[in-house]
């Protein structure tokens, strides 16, 4: 196989076959070759009956340039060897491939589509080899890899070794297979595939999960995208080594389960589970490969106990494990990272839609507050923990023009200058009433795992901080800002004036 | 130069008969044939290098109807003379 045959290893079995003297074998296949020259050079044709014709071809001279320099030169008009070999020796060598025919294309067929067809082709004929490949790469024999990409003609018969491997197979699988040529070349290609076909149908999964929870994050759709493909890169690989898949889905149901616990409290935390969904989709999807890959693994050990290697067995296991626990932890560290990094969004994005949606809703309450506001105030006062609204700064202006909106909309002119003054907030918004309980009638914080229900305490800001401290003293995190930047309205929460009166919102879980 | 000639040049310059120059011929060519099907490669000093070669498949218009065909990969033999010979042939 891929050996070089030299005239001395054929003087030598053709003096095997005929029972002549070695040296006299050697003698004529040498002077076979000569005659050959001979003939080339009296008659510049020879032609032997099972090997084919030697001819000597003119070829005029003809100018060529010089790559480096670009000058003329005319190359010198030389004969040139060339070899047709005999019909039969033609069919011997190429009975590997003689089963294809030449077809004609249909009009609308583009090589991207062949190309296709060739993957789907080359993944079912080396489904054979895609166990001893994996090996190979385990083994890290890159090298050995690109040889056999490197040298097409070596590719043959490269096959035909592992061929001999799986005795069990018939003459025509042998063909088959054989046929392939370059099955090591495709395998990338192959795999690629694999999880460009899965991609999709994970994605889809992902969607409705998305779609049947109610958080908005924009980022979130992205960040799923994004890290599915390693991730996924990972699955593909390990679930094609037979007796893997239990062992990848229980981590899964761990993240799956370690999710459920933070579920209530965070609903933004759909993704992850989606993401983990998508993998348990792909664990099932893959499983015929796996079956395959099994009964590969089946003949591959049957071959290894053929040929006495049972250390190099011992060996390619113990990777194989490595290997597949190695997997599992780069899947759940995925896990791990992709929900730390989404809790930290989770905190920052509330503030940021609060800022946009605030102008409205106070838009929307204002011509109730301007108009019960100047006289009925001390009556109306029900609630002393309701957060202070600045309409009441201006008391009679807002009275003589209830109808004007655009004095509801200047709270942020003067931000809680009266903090301690409590106003009266309308008790019932139509669009805000869907929880149907009290919540409703103070501000909320979308997307917040707790409700606001009043106001604990006052608190006056000193010098040097800032609504991010105040929050982690009182509640403990710096993510809370947003419930305190919300109670009170707070316009500009990056700058908030020493001595402000804060109210600190009391809270109560939307868990039940 | 066709195969008779061929035989009986070698056969005189070897001293063996035509006929039995004929069957060492064919089980010199049915060797060097059995090699190349497993994929080795034939070196002869002075004479060039014999070896198989994978030809890709490819797509062809035939200029009569302008169809596209689809050629299958192949497997040819391929000769390279030696630098020797072709000098002796320039």
């Amino acid at each position: 196989m891929d050996t070089k045959i030299l005239i001395q290893d054929l003087a030598k079995e053709l003096a095997a076959q005929k029972s002549i003297d070695k040296k006299a074998a050697l003698a004529f296949v040498q002077s076979f070759f000569d005659v050959i020259l001979e003939g080339l050079r009296t008659e510049k044709y020879v032609k032997i009956k099972g090997l084919g014709t030697f001819k000597l071809v003119d070829v005029e001279s003809r100018e060529s340039m010089n790559i480096h320099t670009g000058e003329r030169f005319e190359i010198q008009g030389h004969a040139k060897i060339s070899f047709t070999p005999d019909a039969t020796l033609k069919e011997l060598i190429n009975k590997p491939f003689a089963h294809f025919e030449t077809v004609p294309l249909a009009d609308d067929v583009t090589e991207a589509e062949l190309d296709a067809i060739d993957a789907q082709f080359e993944d079912k004929s080396i489904a054979d080899q895609v166990y001893d490949v994996e090996d190979d790469e385990m083994d890290s024999a890159e090298t050995e890899i690109s040889d056999r990409i490197v040298e097409p003609s070596t590719v043959a018969a490269a096959s035909l070794a592992t061929l001999s491997d799986t005795v069990s197979k018939a003459d025509e699988a042998t063909e088959e297979v054989k046929s392939s040529s370059a099955p090591v070349e495709v395998y990338p290609e192959v795999s690629y595939e694999k999880t460009e076909s899965l991609n999709p149908e994970t994605e889809k999964v992902e969607e409705e999960v998305l779609s049947s929870d109610k958080p908005i994050l924009p980022s979130e759709n992205e960040e799923p995208a994004t890290e599915e493909p390693t991730e996924e890169a990972a699955v593909v690989e390990s679930v094609s080594v037979p007796e893997d898949e239990s062992s990848v889905e229980s981590p899964q149901k761990e993240s799956l389960s370690a999710e459920m616990e933070n579920a209530g409290e965070e609903p933004v935390e759909s993704a992850p589970i989606a993401a983990a969904l998508s993998g348990e989709n792909i664990t099932s999807e893959v499983k015929p490969d796996e079956d395959q890959s099994d009964v590969d693994a089946e003949e591959e050990e049957k071959y290894l106990d053929y040929i006495d290697e049972s250390e190099e067995k011992e060996r390619r296991k113990v990777r194989l494990y490595e290997w597949i626990f190695g997997s599992i932890f780069a899947l759940i560290a995925m896990g791990i990272g992709y929900f730390i990094g989404y809790v930290h969004l989770a905190s920052r994005f509330p503030n940021e839609v609060e800022v946009i949606v605030v102008d409205t809703v106070y838009v929307e309450k204002a011509p109730v507050d301007s108009t019960i506001l100047p006289q009925t105030e001390p009556v109306i006062r029900r609630d002393e923990t309701t957060p202070p609204l600045n309409i009441k700064t201006e008391p009679a202006k807002t009275g003589s023009q209830p109808a004007k909106p655009a004095t509801q909309q200047t709270p942020s002119e003067k931000p809680t200058t009266q903090p301690a003054k409590p106003a009266v907030q309308p008790t019932a918004q139509p669009a805000q009433t869907s929880s149907g309980s009290d919540h409703s009638q103070y501000p909320q914080v979308s997307g917040g795992a707790y409700w606001i229900v009043g106001t604990a305490q006052t608190y006056k800001v000193r010098s040097g901080e800032t609504i991010r401290i105040i929050a982690e003293r009182f509640f403990g995190s710096r993510q809370m800002a947003p419930y305190i930047i919300k109670y009170n309205n707070i316009s500009d929460p990056d700058h908030v004036a020493e001595g402000t009166v804060l109210n600190v919102p009391k809270l109560e879980s939307k868990k039940k | 130069m066709n195969n008779k000639s061929f035989i009986t040049e070698v056969a005189s310059q070897t001293g063996y008969t035509n006929k039995s120059t004929q069957e060492l011929v064919d089980s010199l060519i049915r060797i060097m044939t059995a090699q190349l099907e497993d994929g080795n490669s034939i070196l002869v000093p002075n004479f060039g290098t014999l070896e198989v070669k994978k030809k890709n498949e490819r797509i062809m218009v035939s200029p009569m109807t302008q169809q596209r065909m689809l050629v299958p990969p192949k497997l040819v033999v391929s000769f390279k003379p030696s630098t020797s010979v072709k000098d002796k042939f320039k």
